[in-house]
């Protein structure tokens, strides 16, 4: 689908229902261009774990008659490797969507929803959407069972457990909340938070911070959608941390003779 | 460029804290591959909050290591569980080697938070990478080295 050291062009075409003889109205349009801009980009700050996109597009090709649109990332250098990774994740959404709900649960729910904006035409005057990578196309057809799905199905769960990440974005008008940016997994969670906790919220702002609570999860998706604040403790200075260097070979007799294997094994049985 | 994510299973992390003595010194450039980079900010560890129950007295090191940004542990909640129960129903199935439970757990947290790999020296974990049960999930002992799939 994306290949490094290639340039990125993606292709659309849309296909108006024979209601409009085939021809696609300009508000599906301007939605299907504003929901993929979105898509594009809440799939950079999910690949990229950053809370801005960096990439810029632009037009390579526009035919309005038949609703015909090509876009190209600007060429930017340090950004390379980044395009090829968010375009090979924009092609496996649409296909995931194409496919079936299964495939969506490895999508973070600001992807998904920016995914079902940008189909959205297909529940309304369009037919079809093809998307071309190079020389892999991918056609949805109408309201997939993915689509619909993507669009309607969420079911919540919650349990208690912990989650790290740095904290940033505070926000004391109204309700109290700021969201924690992991090193892993989803972009970011809202962490709401109790008046009371205020001031040990603020020490921990740009901090790598461990946060206890309620996680709420919205199914299919494995990361949390918002954490009901308990408790949270911010972790010191990393340049205090012991390194992996400084810890490796620490504990020589750990496993007291038997293979690593065995020994976790042991201990499980035990 | 998006730094990369590996998943760490509890032998790997035993292995780390015992200087790898029983690995051969081809697996242990490996460990020091990924150590190396996780060190200069160029990978990430996620590993499963269970890991910190099963290295003993190393467990206080652990939890200082985790502390440090490149690391993320992930406690067993409810998608790890379910897609955990989904592996060990898939490998059943496709009669290849169901993991226990924790090794399922590790494998889970791997495949949801997408890591590029799981690391281990378990062998009867190793056979399953690649396999559909397991999502495709590469599994490998530690390295470096490009392991992402040209797509």
């Amino acid at each position: 689908m994306s290949e490094p050291g290639r340039r990125i062009v993606i292709a659309f075409k849309l296909e108006g229902s024979s209601r409009d003889d085939g021809l696609v109205r300009f508000a599906d349009f301007a939605a299907f261009i504003e929901g993929t801009l979105a898509t594009l980009r809440a799939i950079e700050r999910a690949e990229t774990n950053q809370r801005h996109a960096k990439i810029e597009y632009r037009i390579t090709q526009l035919e309005v008659s038949s609703a015909a649109l090509a876009i190209e990332a600007v060429d930017t250098p340090q950004l390379r490797d980044t395009e090829h990774v968010v375009a090979t994740r924009f092609a496996q959404g649409l296909a995931a969507v194409r496919d079936g709900l299964g495939e969506m649960a490895a999508f973070e729910p600001p992807v998904r929803d920016a995914l079902a904006r940008m189909l959205a035409p297909l529940r309304r005057g369009v037919r079809s959407i093809t998307t071309n990578f190079g020389e892999t196309e991918i056609a949805i057809v109408g309201r997939t069972d993915g689509l619909l799905t993507l669009v309607e199905f969420k079911e919540e769960t919650a349990a208690v457990g912990s989650f790290s990440g740095s904290v940033d974005a505070l926000n004391v008008h109204g309700d109290h909340f700021f969201y924690l940016y992991p090193a892993a997994g989803p972009t970011r969670i809202k962490c709401v938070f109790d008046a009371a906790m205020l001031g040990k919220v603020r020490d921990a702002v740009k901090r790598y911070t461990t946060v206890t609570g309620l996680i709420e999860y919205a199914e299919p998706s494995p990361f949390p959608q918002r954490i009901i604040v308990e408790d949270l403790e911010s972790h010191p200075d990393p340049d205090t941390l012991p390194s992996m260097k400084s810890l490796w070979g620490k504990y020589p007799n750990l496993t007291r003779g038997l293979d690593a294997v065995a020994f976790i094994e042991q201990m499980r049985n035990a | 460029m998006p730094s990369r994510l590996f998943c760490w299973d509890a032998v790997t992390f035993t292995n780390f804290f015992n200087g790898g003595i029983d690995r051969t010194p081809e697996e242990i450039s490996g460990i020091h591959e990924v150590m190396d980079m996780v060190d200069r900010h160029q990978a990430r560890i996620v590993t499963s909050e269970t890991v910190v129950g099963e290295v003993l007295e190393a467990a206080a090191d652990l939890e200082l290591l985790l502390k440090r940004p490149q690391f993320m542990k992930v406690s067993p909640s409810g998608p790890i569980i379910t897609k955990v129960k989904d592996i060990r129903t898939a490998t059943r199935a496709a009669v290849v080697h169901t993991p226990k439970f924790a090794d399922a757990t590790f494998i889970a947290t791997a495949i949801l938070y997408r890591a590029e790999a799981l690391h281990t020296f378990d062998d009867r974990i190793l056979r399953l990478s690649g396999l559909p049960s397991v999502d495709g999930l590469m599994i490998c002992k530690p390295r470096g080295e490009q392991t992402m799939l040209g797509l």
